[in-house]
């Protein structure tokens, strides 16, 4: 009674502390669908690694307007069913929005269900074509593949290539025919000619040897491969077995740092396109490539990149939904990302279409002493 | 004061909670340390076999003619050993020179992607995490060079990951515990949960880069963690443990303190409670005693009831004290004017009395010459007020006096020194008290209207009466005197009288008013005298009132 007669200025601070405590913010459940086992799961463990570093920034600046984001993970598989199966993972874990869907392959599972249950999925390099030009829950801040198809094209050309092959890896084919096509058409356009487009069935078990031996039968100026860092590199391995050197070319899903611990030397020369330059000497680069070599022990790579990239752009969609009192499901999200101006990213800026899709450029790079080095 | 006393205890039960968390944390901070030592050096143990394998691949190498013996001592090794899952040998350039087990379809014949920390201390090389060439599976590798021998200058071990991991989850003291062994980037190379080997995980929690302790939340759970260097490698193992399950396992000694803790809070705050109301009201019986001591009752003793309450006690009683010595000296000293008051009242008395004696005797004489009613009616003026001080001096207060026992003595000595004793006399008089300076003027006035209705206030046809009548009603003091003469006729003299003017000049003096009128059936008159009663002038007491004739 005398407590509550004479200090109701402390019962009332100690009530809205109980109140407030019980009252911490509710995250902000975020899903991601990646593949991170298996010979072609680079690009989603640097995919992870880079969407990691940036919700630890957002985190560390307060979260999105109060309320942290936090991350949940499913291993896809970089598969069509393992797509599927995360993504739909997730969204019974509560996820409110998707990000993933690294390989084509696996976007294109995952973009099945996020369609399905209207959850937006935002791949950072699910790059096929075959998703373009689509009004639905899919968005991506990539180019489209065949894109890399045209810009390798180029650079043969230039050198001076005539005749090439082509490696597709069916297990992903969505994005390696896109990229075959491309490079094709561009091929034939500048006068060269595809004398043989062949398929790696399954990476692991392949019998490599023979299609090195196929590929020495097909007597191109070059091979390109249309296919992972552990494709590529295994048919430098092979080719290298045979003392056949011919110049390699490699699509963006190479362009990954263990394609050295998978192809050693034999890879030197190989030509490989990509869409980000995490070298890149820009202040937002080189701050982002400093940051994440002190939280991982090395360099990022492209995935990294554009997985940072994804999650602040996700970040700011987010913001709009809740600065503007909407509800945070994947209608509002979508209706976000499609009316958010051009967005800063480490390289310039970049702005949806309507369908969701973005143009991004991309640059050639020559592997040289295990390093990717860039082809003004 | 029950808050002020209960904070203290929260205060104490939360320090003595704090006290044995801390002393927990360091428990299990210490526990752990020392775990981690422990599990340390059975991972370099673990290690040091297959360094120690590697020793004797790298002495196969060099002391056989051929390649048989290395290829043997390989091919046993792999077979026998778990934990390795492939044994190459390398020349200079990193190329496969023998490969165990042998994989014919494999072109993987180029192994310098392969890389080592850079340090040099150690006669093994440790790789970091990274996938495998040949199936794709995260695997880590520890090598030796050598010096060339058959084109070989490198024997290569590719670990089982899987095997490493499974070689930790006995370590652990509890199942939910997490053990792991980090590359030089914070990359997974084992750990008791083996999917974030194959996921190729990353520890973010950058203390744990070096030798330290991390608490953070991860996937819902507060991990308490700790991070050591393996002896003779570049990684690092660390610890995991559930915080609540860390705690949990002292929940009894938890529980006991908390119940310690909450009773003596409980017991601490209900001897406050008791020990505050006991305090309360020992505190209110002396605020009482020190009341009736500032009342003026300067002799109620006022013992302190706490030790603290001494010296106010003590200083309550000597302010009583001397204020009890200085009322003493005032009373005296109002005492002895008192009777000085009295005395010259007595003396004013005499001197009245000598006065009328004076006049009485100066009458004698002026009755012959016709002027004897001027001095009776001066002589009765000055005994009223001689009346006045007689009654003064006899009563207890000199300030003012009871004028109902006064008036009724007047008006008895008029009646009797006019020697009007057949006149039917109704007094009626109400306990009223005036001062001094209104005493004299009621005095006269009751003296001047009495004379006059005695003299004047008879008529041969009727028996003779005189009504006087005093008290207060709403604030004003009202005197009456009616009588049953002839009433107020032309040429009365009753209304131009020397009499009546003194008694009109006086009323107004008192701030009143003399009013005249005659009698309800047109005899008498009925003079009223009504003036502003002073304050406290009618008290509690017995009216003094003649019995209806």
């Amino acid at each position: 009674m005398v407590l509550d007669r004479r200090h109701p200025p402390a019962l009332a601070a100690s009530a809205l502390a109980l109140v407030l405590a019980s009252c911490a913010p509710k995250p902000v459940l975020v899903g991601a669908t990646l593949g991170l086992s298996g010979p072609a799961s680079a690009i989603g463990v640097e995919g992870r690694n880079g969407i990691e570093q940036a919700i630890s920034e957002i985190n560390g600046r307060g979260g999105i307007r109060g309320r942290p984001v936090e991350l949940i993970v499913e291993n896809d598989g970089e598969t069509v069913e393992g797509g599927r199966a995360a993504a739909a993972a997730l969204i019974d874990r509560g996820a409110v929005v998707l990000l993933g869907g690294m390989t084509s392959a696996a976007a294109t599972g995952a973009r099945e269900v996020a369609n399905e249950r209207r959850v937006v999925l935002l791949s950072p390099t699910a790059a096929s074509p075959d998703f373009s030009g689509i009004d639905d829950y899919f968005f991506r801040i990539i180019g489209s593949s065949d894109q890399q198809g045209v810009v390798l094209a180029g650079e043969a050309l230039r050198r001076g290539y005539r005749r090439a092959s082509v490696v597709l890896d069916s297990a992903n084919l969505s994005y390696s025919k896109a990229v075959g096509s491309g490079f094709e058409a561009a091929f034939l356009s500048g006068g060269g000619t595809v004398v043989e487009t062949r398929s790696i069935e399954k990476p692991l078990g392949f019998d490599f040897s023979a299609l090195a031996d196929s590929l020495r039968r097909d007597r191109p100026d070059l091979v390109l491969c249309a296919g992972s860092s552990f494709d590529l590199a295994s048919i430098a391995q092979a080719l290298a077995s045979r003392e056949f050197r011919i110049p390699l070319f490699g699509s963006m899903w190479a362009r990954t740092p263990d394609i050295f611990g998978f192809g050693g030397r034999t890879l030197e020369g190989t030509v490989l396109t990509s869409g980000a330059d995490a070298n890149d000497p820009s202040p937002e680069v080189s701050r982002f490539r400093e940051a994440y070599s002190a939280r991982y022990g090395e360099p990022p790579g492209f995935a990294a990149l554009y997985g940072y990239e994804a999650a602040n752009v996700l970040a700011e969609a987010i913001r709009a939904v809740l600065d503007g009192g909407s509800r945070l499901d994947g209608p509002g999200i979508k209706a976000a990302l499609l009316s958010l101006p051009s967005l800063p990213s480490l390289h310039g800026t970049l702005s949806f279409d309507r369908f969701g899709d973005t143009f991004r450029p991309y640059y050639l790079f020559e592997i040289r002493g295990e390093a990717f080095v860039r082809i003004p | 004061m029950i808050l002020s006393a209960a904070i203290p205890c929260i205060a104490l039960g939360l320090v003595i909670g704090l006290s044995f968390r801390l002393s927990l944390v360091r428990e299990i901070d210490a526990s752990a340390r020392s775990l981690n030592t422990a599990i340390s050096q059975s991972v370099h143990r673990n290690l040091g076999i297959t360094e120690e394998h590697l020793r004797v691949l790298a002495e196969s190498a060099s002391e056989g003619s051929n390649l048989e013996p290395l290829r043997t001592a390989m091919d046993l090794m792999v077979n026998a050993q778990a934990e390795m899952k492939r044994i190459l040998a390398l020349d200079a350039d990193g190329r496969l020179v023998l490969g165990i087990p042998e994989e014919p379809g494999s072109v993987i014949r180029d192994f310098s992607g392969l890389r080592f920390e850079d340090r040099t201390e150690f006669d093994t090389r440790f790789s970091r995490a990274f996938l495998s060439p040949f199936d794709g599976q995260v695997s880590a590798y520890l090598a030796r060079d050598i010096p060339e021998t058959f084109g070989i200058a490198r024997i290569v071990i590719e670990l089982n990951l899987e095997e490493l991991s499974s070689f930790l989850m006995p370590l652990r003291i509890f199942g939910d515990d997490m053990i792991a062994i980090l590359d030089d980037t914070n990359r997974y190379i084992a750990h008791t949960v083996i999917r974030h080997v194959r996921e190729q995980g990353y520890e973010s929690e950058t203390a744990l880069a070096e030798t330290g302790h991390a608490r953070f939340r991860r996937d819902g759970t507060t991990w308490l963690a700790w991070s050591r260097a393996i002896p003779g490698t570049p990684w690092r193992v660390v610890y995991y443990r559930n915080e609540e399950r860390a705690f949990a396992v002292f929940k009894t000694e938890i529980l006991i303190t908390l119940l310690v803790t909450v009773s003596f809070a409980v017991a601490a705050f209900l001897s406050v409670f008791k020990l505050g109301g006991s305090i309360d009201r020992a505190i209110a019986l002396y605020s009482r005693k020190a009341e009736a001591v500032s009342r003026g009752n300067y002799g109620t003793p006022l013992p302190p009831p706490y030790r603290e309450f001494s010296g106010l006690s003590d200083s309550i009683e000597s302010m009583a004290r001397s204020v009890m010595e200085r009322e003493a000296t005032l009373r005296k000293t109002v005492e002895v004017r008192e009777q000085l008051l009295r005395e010259i009242h007595h003396r004013v008395k005499n001197n009245l009395q000598i006065i009328i004696s004076l006049l009485t005797l100066e009458r004698s004489g002026l009755a012959r010459s016709g002027q004897g009613d001027a001095f009776n009616r001066s002589v009765d003026r000055i005994r009223s007020m001689s009346l006045i001080h007689e009654t003064l001096y006899e009563q207890e207060n000199l300030d003012s006096i009871d004028v109902s026992e006064f008036a009724s003595t007047l008006v008895d000595q008029l009646v009797s020194a006019y020697g009007r004793t057949d006149v039917r006399l109704t007094r009626a008089f109400r306990p009223v008290r005036l001062p001094m300076d209104a005493a004299i003027p009621f005095g006269i006035i009751l003296n001047e209207l009495v004379t006059n209705a005695l003299k004047h206030g008879t008529r041969p046809d009727a028996v003779p009466a005189l009504e006087v009548r005093f008290g207060v009603e709403d604030g004003w003091c009202e005197l009456s005197v009616s009588d049953r003469g002839p009433g107020r006729k032309t040429g009365a003299p009753n209304d131009s009288g020397l009499g009546l003017s003194i008694a009109r000049a006086l009323s107004l003096q008192l701030e009143g008013s003399l009013a005249l009128s005659s009698g309800a059936d047109g005899f008498g008159t009925v003079a009223v005298v009504r003036f502003p009663a002073p304050a406290n002038a009618a008290f509690p007491g017995d009216a003094l009132e003649d019995p209806p004739a």
